[in-house]
C-alpha cells in the first residue's frame, strides 16, 4: 500500500490539468498552475513525516490469520463512538464483568486499551489488568493513552494463538468485538488459549455480534453469512465454540442494540 | 524499563508456555528452553514468536 503512495500526487496532478484545460488554459499553464497547487500539500506531507517519531514497534506486525486493525489505530476510538460503541458501552462491559479489587484481568485483542484501562481501575492497585492485541500500532496508541491517564493498564504485543502467559493466570478474560476478527479454526484455537490462562472457576466475558434480536438487522448484517469470519455468529452458534473449546458453561447474558450479545463463560 | 515482578511471573513463553526471565541488559525476555529471547521495544515486550531471537 505504502509503496504505491508516491501515484497520488501525479494523479492529482493529471486531475487538475485536465480541468484547468477544460476551462480554457492551455496544457503548459494547466500542468504549472496544478503544479502549485499541489506544492504546498507535498511539503506539508514532507513535514509531517519528518516530525512524527515513528516507534520501532510499529513495523512488528505479526504473521497471523487473524485480521488485526493496524491501519484503523488513529481513528479507532473515533469511529466507534460514532457507530454508538462509546463510554457507554465500554462500561456496559466492564458492569457485566463485575470484576473485584484485586483480581487480574487479561483483556484479548485490546486495541486501543479503552476496555483495559477501565478494567484496570476496576481491580485498582492491588490487581492487575493486562491487554495484548496483534496490531502494533494499536498497542503504540494504547500505551500512549494509558500513560496520559496515569493507568496501571499494561500492554503487550501478542496473537490469542500463543498466548504469552502461563496456565491458571487470570481471574477473568475480557473479549469485546474480538471474535469476529478471526477464522473459525483460530476461534477455537484462541478460545482453547483463553481457557489455558484462566484459573480453575475463572471467567470469560465476552460481547461480539451474535444473532440479531430484530428482524430490521437482517436487512443490514445478512451479509455477515456469506464471510467465514462471522458466519457462525451470526447464526447464533458461537455456544458450539465454547464447547469444543472445552468451557464448562456459557450463558449469554444480555445484548447491545439488538445485535451484540454478552456472554458470561466459565472455564 | 519497568517490567514489575508480579507481571513477569505470569508472562510465559508463547511457544513452550514455559517461563521467561528478563535478560541481563533488561533489553528482551529469555526463554531458556527454547533458547529464544522475546525483544522488548518502546518500554513493550513484543511476545511474539516471529519476532524471537535465538540466544547463543
Amino acid at each position: 500500500m505504502k509503496n504505491i503512495l508516491w501515484l497520488c500526487p501525479l494523479l492529482m496532478m493529471t486531475v487538475l490539468t485536465v480541468v484547468f484545460m477544460y476551462f480554457g488554459f492551455t496544457l503548459w499553464s494547466s500542468l504549472l498552475i496544478a503544479a502549485l497547487l499541489i506544492c504546498p500539500v507535498i511539503i506539508l506531507y514532507g513535514i509531517v513525516k519528518a516530525l512524527r517519531r515513528e516507534s520501532p514497534l510499529e513495523g512488528m506486525l505479526p504473521h497471523t490469520r487473524g485480521m488485526p486493525l493496524n491501519w484503523a489505530a488513529p481513528f479507532y476510538d473515533w469511529g466507534c463512538r460514532k457507530v454508538g460503541l462509546g463510554p457507554r458501552f465500554r462500561q456496559e462491559t466492564i458492569r457485566q464483568a463485575a470484576l473485584r479489587p484485586g483480581e487480574r484481568v487479561l483483556d484479548v485483542g485490546c486495541g486501543t486499551g479503552v476496555l483495559t484501562r477501565l478494567a484496570a481501575e476496576a481491580v485498582g492497585t492491588s490487581g492487575k489488568a493486562i491487554g495484548i492485541d496483534p496490531a502494533p500500532k494499536m498497542i503504540v496508541t494504547a500505551r500512549k493513552n494509558a500513560s496520559a491517564e496515569r493507568s496501571n493498564a499494561e500492554f503487550r504485543l501478542a496473537v490469542i494463538e500463543d498466548l504469552p502467559f502461563e496456565d491458571n493466570s487470570f481471574d477473568c478474560v475480557l473479549s469485546s468485538l474480538m471474535l469476529h476478527h478471526l477464522p473459525p479454526d483460530l476461534k477455537l484455537l484462541g478460545l482453547g488459549e483463553v481457557k489455558r490462562v484462566l484459573r480453575p472457576g475463572g471467567r470469560l466475558v465476552l460481547v461480539d455480534i451474535g444473532r440479531p434480536e430484530s428482524r430490521l438487522w437482517w436487512v443490514v448484517v445478512w451479509p455477515l453469512l456469506l464471510w467465514s469470519f462471522t458466519k457462525d455468529q451470526v447464526s447464533g452458534r458461537v455456544s458450539e465454540y465454547f464447547e469444543k473449546a472445552g468451557f464448562s458453561k456459557h450463558e449469554r447474558v444480555g445484548s447491545w442494540v439488538k445485535l451484540l450479545s454478552f456472554w458470561f463463560v466459565f472455564k | 524499563m519497568a517490567v514489575d515482578k508480579e507481571l513477569l511471573d505470569i508472562l510465559a513463553c508463547p511457544k513452550c508456555k514455559g517461563a521467561v526471565k528478563l535478560s541481563s541488559a533488561k533489553d528482551g525476555l529469555i526463554c531458556e528452553k527454547c533458547a529464544i529471547k522475546y525483544p522488548i521495544k518502546d518500554d513493550i515486550p513484543v511476545m511474539l514468536i516471529d519476532e524471537a531471537t535465538p540466544v547463543k
